[in-house]
């Protein structure tokens, strides 16, 4: 089966199986593995993407279901070689660690700025509720979004 | 996970039609947050997934020249959160709408799917042959029962999850199905089913039935409405208990109202005679607001582990009462 989608800005037609995930499709056919694969039942985040400017738990969409969507991965975040400016906070506040749940947290901040680009931080809190993070205890990952928000 | 074909009926007669076929097992996906969760456990086995985003008709925020709101069935949770006029109006809904999942699954899930969830129960979402999967044994009886019913439970002892379907009830919502052809209106407590009943399944669904919308009948201007929600952690969990309260006060007193409780039941709990001794209470009177709370305990028949939750029933009415005057 085919399906068309727009992919970081670009038209996309991909012959899959019928019953692949969103996830699977990113990262095993199209090599995108910017998007991580956690807890596979939408609980962690990791694997956060955004379709029609809503941030989506790419385990828990059927590939079928991105037929005509707009899609936007981690991957699609840079300008080439030009970190977006989260990525570049996210370095800046130490808004990593191990880096796991880095590419899910940055999608769901982008999503944020999307709908509200002058979120406060229970915004900024809310939008990273389906977000796990074992390492920084969020504190750097809240002050990095801020920080994008302000600049 | 395994099916056959994944397809987009382009009206509701088809879909329903295709869903109804005897010899087939076939599945709707509407956001498939739970349909994903239960094909991969095989929980569910499905020849065939039907997709309706192409009919637009069923996505959609109403509001009627008469006061009423309708909803279509596909509308995301999101959608819910972010209507001003609900918002506004019907607190209770929103409140319980933003309590539920995570963003991004409130994303993606819609209100149809966030009403006809299966039951979390752990031994149903296991892998055990339990008494909704066709087995003789409902574990929880003599397991481990922390998250099951205290009340109308037996011979299984699951609760509704949803956190939508008690604020849409004490809101005296209908619920719309599309069934045999023509869509159908009931009353959304009525579309609830007790194990007693059928423990098989959690609604009056049948095979090719079709929920397409959601009607709230107008509401007194004054409404006091509020959804609390009790859970383990504060984010992304479902609840231990949960109360959905839409009220009419006159000065501290309550003239209307309707109590409905999540987490406790096997479907949104309420109780008759709980909600006609609603009228007429003083929310200034502690006493009388304590002995109320207590009588609506009095049915609960906990198991081993669950009696925290009729001591909990209990104070989120008190809490509720105290918030909302």
């Amino acid at each position: 089966m085919t399906i068309n989608f727009r992919l970081n800005g670009n038209d996309t037609s991909v012959e899959l199986a019928v019953n692949k995930r969103v996830v699977d499709l990113l990262r095993e056919d199209l090599q995108l593995t910017g998007t991580k694969e956690g807890c596979s039942i939408g609980e962690c985040g990791a694997c956060t993407i955004i379709v029609n400017s809503k941030a989506v738990n790419s385990c828990m969409l059927l590939a079928q279901q991105l037929e005509g969507c707009d899609v936007i991965t981690v991957e699609g975040l840079s300008d080439g070689e030009k970190l977006h400016k989260l990525q570049e906070n996210f370095l800046k506040y130490g808004g990593i660690q191990c880096g796991f749940c880095t590419p899910g947290m940055l999608m769901s901040a982008y999503a944020l700025f999307l709908e509200n680009p002058k979120p406060t931080v229970d915004d900024i809190k809310t939008a990273i509720e389906g977000n796990l993070c074992r390492c920084t205890g969020y504190k750097p990952i809240i002050e990095a979004i801020s920080a994008s928000a302000n600049s | 996970m395994k099916f056959k074909s994944y397809v987009y009926p382009l009206s509701l007669s088809a879909a329903s039609a295709f869903l109804a076929n005897k010899n087939e097992l076939n599945f709707l996906n509407a956001g498939g947050t739970d349909l994903l969760g239960l094909l991969k456990e095989d929980i569910i086995k499905a020849d065939n997934i039907l997709n309706l985003k192409y009919l637009k008709d069923l996505k959609y925020i109403n509001q009627e020249p008469s006061g009423e709101l309708n909803i279509g069935a596909l509308t995301s949770i999101s959608e819910i959160i972010n209507n001003v006029f609900i918002k506004k109006n019907y607190n209770v809904l929103h409140q319980a709408a933003s309590q539920i999942a995570s963003p991004q699954l409130r994303n993606i899930g819609t209100v149809g799917g966030n009403l006809c969830q299966r039951p979390r129960c752990n031994y149903f979402r296991g892998d055990f042959n339990c008494l909704r999967k066709g087995g003789d044994t409902c574990f929880a009886f003599d397991g481990f029962n922390k998250y099951h019913c205290i009340m109308n439970g037996g011979p299984c002892f699951i609760v509704n999850p949803s956190d939508l379907a008690p604020a849409l009830i004490s809101l005296g919502a209908f619920v719309s199905v599309f069934s045999n052809g023509r869509e159908k209106e009931i009353p959304l407590q009525d579309f609830y089913i007790l194990p007693s009943a059928n423990y098989l399944k959690e609604t009056i669904l049948e095979k090719g039935d079709i929920v397409t919308k959601i009607r709230i009948p107008a509401q007194p201007r004054d409404l006091k409405s509020n959804y609390i929600k009790i859970k383990e952690r504060e984010t992304w969990d479902f609840a231990l208990v949960s109360l959905a309260a839409s009220l009419v006060l006159d000065g501290k007193k309550i003239t209307k109202g309707s109590l409905v409780f999540g987490g406790v039941a096997p479907a949104p709990y309420f109780s008759v005679k709980g909600n006609k001794d609603l009228i007429g209470l003083d929310l200034k009177n502690n006493k009388a607001i304590e002995s109320f709370a207590e009588a609506f305990v009095k049915d609960a028949n906990p198991l081993s582990m669950n009696g925290y939750k009729a001591i909990m029933m209990k104070n989120i009415i008190i809490k509720l009462f105290s918030e909302i005057i």
